[in-house]
């Protein structure tokens, strides 16, 4: 499964950074900023891969929990598959983490799979993707 | 005469159902699926409090549950594909099939007699002997299939997500193969449906497209109607991190409440014409819009980030008259048949929340391991559940 919309990874990459910390309302509001916002965020790109900022042990906690619950609402609380397909480690195999985080926090266009990025930083998702690729959830 | 009055009590005791002690009814009784521990909490509304578990349920996420005629025993339908039978008064599972690999929901039959299994994986709908569990119909539908309704007459309707169709399946000469009715073109990605409590209109929700479709069934054949085709459609999508249900969408004095999809709206539709009369501006993305039963007020709650609320509107004016907080995730909210109060499971603080549904005051709160669904047991008498 390719990316959706046939955008390049790093081009995604820096619209991606755009928005980040936004809500999602404020998000909205602010995309008009993109262009003046575009020669900072693409320097920032370069320098700072998904995972740069640690996450806490008490935002993993949260994290854990948003997997379990809110991905498991289409997902599955097992991760076995629903109207979302199965996103266990042995259906995740061999892909790689930074295309499953821009998944997450981007969606599938076309499908019922939301973007997360007004409810995720990058760094979180990056998280998420490992997580889910490890596949030593409950 | 010593002897015959032992004989009496042997007898009588005999005829006790194993393990419930005393003799009770079991209409103020309901089940609260706790999603992560594959149990049930068998809860006493009378008493405001849980009388014990069943356990042993399997992966109950998104598990919904219907009841048998009787109000004693129920299934519940997991999301592992298993088909369990539980007996309320005793607590107990009294059988329990894996009958497909991922499972949706299902429904009984007017007579109680079938119970029909919807799947995601295989997909299509098995329909079971509601007494002994035995398949008695496989119907594949070449889909994932949603929204499954026991429609009056021995009859069941379904949507199929892949293949944007309804399927009429009707038992009426018997437990094995239905004469089956498909109506294609329904819409594209039907994500859920529901039927009036009439039983004569089937209303499935689109995910693929804008707008909604009703199949009056009192229609030979029955007739397809496409409504709202505009909604949302000058308005970006917002994301939706939890799909609407459709249940409890509201048939309240000839008009419809539907939850939109992708705006955080609730939609006023006229029953009659199927035009919209109205929307109403709400905090989130709308998941359940439940009627209270007296049919006054829409009681509506969230997909994240907002599922820690619930908003009330006034089915007269159409305002939000009220925004409550029972506190983070709360899943869903079940009224007491005749409207007095409303329980509210509170997942992430694993807890039922019971509120005065006039005056919203907490009555009081019970523990639950991360409860999701909510059912009384006046759902056996109630169509379209």
């Amino acid at each position: 499964m390719g990316l959706p919309d046939g955008m390049s990874t790093r081009a995604r990459y820096f619209r991606n950074r755009l928005n980040t910390g936004a809500t999602f309302r404020t998000g909205l509001r602010r995309a008009g900023l993109a262009g003046a916002a575009l020669a900072l965020a693409a320097l920032s790109a370069l320098v700072a891969p998904l995972a740069a900022q640690a996450i806490t042990d008490s935002r993993a906690d949260e994290l854990r929990h948003l997997v379990r619950q809110d991905c498991g609402s289409c997902h599955g609380l097992r991760l076995t598959g629903g109207l979302g397909a199965p996103i266990t480690a042995e259906a995740l195999e061999g892909r790689d983490p930074d295309d499953l985080a821009l998944l997450i926090l981007d969606g599938m266009p076309g499908t019922a799979m939301p973007g997360w990025r007004p409810l995720l930083e990058e760094n979180e998702a990056r998280w998420i993707a490992e997580y889910l690729l490890k596949g030593d959830q409950p | 005469m010593i002897l015959r009055a032992l004989a009496a009590a042997l007898l009588l005791a005999m005829a006790l159902p194993s393990g419930a002690e005393e003799l009770r009814g079991t209409g103020d009784l309901g089940l609260v699926v706790e999603r992560e521990a594959g149990s049930l909490l068998v809860v006493d509304r009378s008493e405001r409090a849980a009388l014990g578990r069943i356990e042993g349920l399997g992966d109950l996420s998104h598990a919904s549950l219907v009841y048998a005629p009787d109000e004693r025993f129920a299934y519940v339908f997991g999301r592992d594909g298993g088909l369990t039978k539980v007996d309320i008064l005793t607590r107990s599972v009294v059988k329990r099939v894996v009958q497909g690999g991922n499972s949706i929901g299902g429904a009984i039959s007017d007579d109680g007699r079938l119970v029909a299994v919807s799947n995601y994986e295989p997909g299509g709908v098995k329909v079971f002997d509601a007494e002994t569990l035995d398949l008695v119909a496989d119907i594949p539908m070449n889909s994932k299939t949603v929204g499954i309704a026991d429609v009056p007459g021995r009859r069941f309707a379904v949507a199929t997500w892949d293949t944007g169709e309804v399927w009429l399946l009707d038992f009426s000469a018997g437990d094995t193969d239905p004469a089956i009715t498909r109506l294609e073109g329904i819409g594209a990605n039907p994500y859920d449906a529901l039927l009036t409590g009439d039983g004569r209109t089937y209303i499935v929700g689109l995910f693929g497209e804008k707008g909604l479709t009703a199949i009056d069934l009192w229609k030979d054949p029955p007739e397809v109607t496409h409504f709202l085709p505009d909604y949302g459609k000058d308005q970006p999508d917002l994301p939706v991190y939890k799909m609407p249900h459709l249940q409890g969408w509201t048939l309240a004095d000839g008009v419809f409440a539907l939850p939109a999809v992708g705006l955080h709206q609730l939609l006023w539709v006229d029953a009659g014409n199927l035009h919209e009369i109205g929307r109403t501006d709400l905090l989130g993305q709308p998941v359940f819009a439940v009627a209270r039963p007296d049919k006054r007020e829409i009681w509506v709650n969230f997909a994240p980030p907002d599922n820690g609320s619930v908003q009330v509107v006034d089915a007269l004016t159409h305002e939000v008259t009220d925004t409550l907080t029972p506190g983070k995730g709360v899943l869903h909210m079940e009224f007491a048949p005749r409207g007095t109060e409303v329980w509210l499971s509170v997942r992430d603080e694993n807890r039922i929340e019971i509120r005065d549904a006039h005056t919203r005051e907490v009555l009081g709160e019970i523990p639950a391991q991360a409860p999701s669904g909510i059912f009384f047991t006046d759902r056996a008498h109630r169509t379209g559940l």
